[in-house]
C-alpha cells in the first residue's frame, strides 16, 4: 500500500496526524498521550515507508496535541513527524524534539528504585541522546542510566 | 559559600568548590573552632536499615556539638511496618527538627524525602546507590595526610564492580588531577559507566589485576571486600579473596609512604597485623567522620556561616 493511498483512506478535516511512527508503536503512543478516550481516532499500521522499515500512523480528529505532548513520542520514535490539520490544511508541519525530563510515564527498571516501591514516589528521568539510535534515560531518584526501550512505558 | 538548606544527597549534585569548602569546615571543627555548633539543634536519624557505624558515627557528631537527636535505629517498629509512606513519614518528622539523616534500603529514597522535607535532608545511605558523606570524609582523610588531593596516584583495590564507595570516590576524584590505579579481579572491575566519567574528565586511570607492578608508586592503597556472593564458584572466591588479602606481606610491594584506607567495617581483607603499622590509617578516617559529619549539619543547619 503506498503512502498516498494511507492518506486517502484517513484523510481527516481538523485534528493531529502522527506519521513515520516506527512500527509496532502506534498503540504504544495512543497509551503515552491518553488518547484513547479522546474522540475519533484512525490507526494504521504496518505502511512502507522510506523513513523507517515499517511506520504506523495515527489521525486524532478534532484534537491538537500540544507540543509538550508529541516531544514524548520522540523517546521511542524519533523520526515521526507531526501536521496540525484545520480545516482540511495543514496548518502547521511540527519537528519532534527529545524532551530534557519525562515525568511519569515511564517506569524505573531497578526493582530497588525507590520509585517501585510507593504509590505516591512518581517516577522522574533526565533524557539523553547517545546516538542517532539510541537515547538514554537516567532515573533522578536511584541515579541508574539505561536505554529508553518501549517496555519501560509504564 | 550557602550551604543553608542544602540537601546533601549525591556526590553528583556537589561541585568541587563545595567539596573544598567543606573540607575546609571540616579542618576547622577538628581544631575546635566551633564548640558546640549544633546547641538547641534537633536532628533526626532515620535508619530504615540498620547501619551501627553510620548511626553512631552522625549520632557521637551531633552530642559531640552539644545537639540533640531524636529517630530510629531500624524499621521494625517503626510506623513504616505500618503501611505508612516514606513521604508520609518525612512530612510529619520534618516539623520535629532541624535537619533529617536517612538511611534506606531502596535507591533514591533521600532524594524523594528532600522532595518533600522542610529542613535539610542528609543522605546516610540509600541502597545501592550513594553515601555522599562517606566519599567526604575519604576526601578530607586524604587532604589532611598529604596536603593536596591533586598529583597523588591512588589505587583503588578489590571488588570495584558492587562497591559503591568507590564508584562513588572515583566521580569526586574525578575533580581533580590525579592518577587512578584500579586494581581488582576481572570478573570485579570498574562499571564502564564510571570508567566513562572518569575519561570525559581527563583523568588518566590504568587497569590491573595484581599489585606487583604499580603497588611501589601509589600514595594512597584503598581496599574494600570481595564479596563471597559475586562469585558464583566458592573456589574461585577462595582463590581470589587470597590475592585481595593485604596482609604484612602485601606492604612489602607498597611504598614507604603508602597509606592505606578502608571505608570499615573489614572482615578480613586487611589482617589486624597491619593495623600497628603507620601507614594503616582506616581507624583514623573512620574518626574523620565525626568532623566531616559535624562540618556538614553546621552548614547545612545555618549554626555555621
Ligand atoms: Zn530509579
Amino acid at each position: 500500500m503506498s503512502t498516498e493511498r494511507a492518506y486517502k483512506v484517513f484523510k481527516i478535516e481538523n485534528g493531529t496526524v502522527i506519521d513515520h511512527i516506527k512500527s509496532p508503536l502506534a498503540l504504544k503512543i495512543i497509551e503515552i498521550l491518553h488518547l484513547q478516550n479522546n474522540g475519533i481516532i484512525s490507526i494504521g499500521m504496518n505502511f512502507d515507508s522510506d523513513k523507517t522499515a515499517k511506520k504506523d500512523i495515527i489521525k486524532v480528529e478534532n484534537v491538537y496535541l500540544s507540543k509538550t505532548e508529541t516531544d514524548l513520542i520522540a523517546l521511542f520514535s524519533p523520526t515521526a513527524t507531526i501536521n496540525i490539520i484545520k480545516n482540511g490544511e495543514v496548518i502547521e508541519k511540527r519537528l519532534l524534539e527529545m524532551p530534557d525530563f519525562v515525568f511519569s510515564i515511564l517506569k524505573c527498571p531497578n526493582p530497588t528504585c525507590i520509585t517501585n516501591h510507593f504509590h505516591d514516589c512518581d517516577t522522574k528521568f533526565e533524557i539523553f541522546k547517545v546516538n542517532e539510535k539510541t537515547t538514554n534515560a537516567r532515573c533522578v531518584f536511584c541515579e541508574r542510566e539505561t536505554p529508553v526501550v518501549p517496555e519501560m512505558i509504564k | 559559600m550557602n550551604f543553608k538548606n542544602k540537601n546533601i544527597i549525591s556526590i553528583r549534585d556537589i561541585s568541587k568548590e563545595q567539596i573544598e569548602y567543606i573540607m575546609k569546615i571540616s579542618a576547622q571543627v577538628k581544631a575546635g573552632t566551633y564548640p558546640d555548633l549544633l546547641k538547641n539543634k534537633v536532628l533526626a536519624t532515620l535508619f530504615f536499615e540498620p547501619s551501627t557505624r553510620t548511626r553512631l558515627s552522625f549520632e557521637a557528631a551531633i552530642s559531640l556539638s552539644g545537639g540533640n537527636y531524636i529517630g530510629f535505629a531500624d524499621a521494625i517498629n517503626s510506623s513504616v511496618k505500618k503501611g505508612e509512606t516514606l513521604k508520609d513519614t518525612i512530612k510529619t518528622i520534618t516539623g520535629y527538627c532541624h535537619a533529617i539523616v536517612i538511611r534506606h534500603p531502596y535507591e533514591g529514597a533521600a532524594r524523594v524525602a528532600a522532595e518533600v522535607s522542610k529542613v535539610p535532608v542528609i543522605n546516610a545511605g540509600d541502597g545501592s546507590n550513594q553515601h555522599p558523606t562517606q566519599t567526604l570524609l575519604d576526601l578530607f582523610t586524604i587532604n589532611e595526610k598529604f596536603g593536596k588531593i591533586d598529583g597523588l596516584n591512588i589505587g583503588l583495590f578489590g571488588d570495584l564492580k558492587y562497591g559503591r564507595t568507590v564508584h562513588s570516590l572515583s566521580m569526586a576524584l574525578a575533580y581533580y588531577n590525579v592518577n587512578l590505579y584500579l586494581i581488582s579481579p576481572e570478573l570485579l572491575q570498574m562499571p564502564s559507566y564510571y570508567k566513562q566519567h572518569l575519561k570525559q574528565s581527563g583523568v588518566p586511570f590504568f587497569e590491573h589485576e595484581t599489585l606487583n607492578e604499580i603497588g611501589k608508586k601509589l600514595d594512597i592503597l584503598y581496599v574494600t571486600r570481595l564479596q563471597r556472593e559475586r562469585f558464583g564458584d566458592p573456589l574461585e572466591y577462595e582463590k581470589m579473596s587470597g590475592s585481595y588479602r593485604v596482609t604484612e606481606d602485601t606492604l612489602l610491594s607498597l611504598a614507604n609512604h603508602t597509606k592505606i584506607m578502608h571505608p570499615l567495617p573489614r572482615v578480613d581483607e586487611i589482617t589486624p597485623a597491619v593495623d600497628t603499622y603507620e601507614n594503616a590509617i582506616y581507624f583514623e578516617q573512620a574518626h574523620n567522620g565525626i568532623f566531616v559529619r559535624q562540618a556538614l549539619l553546621g552548614l547545612v543547619t545555618g549554626a555555621i556561616k
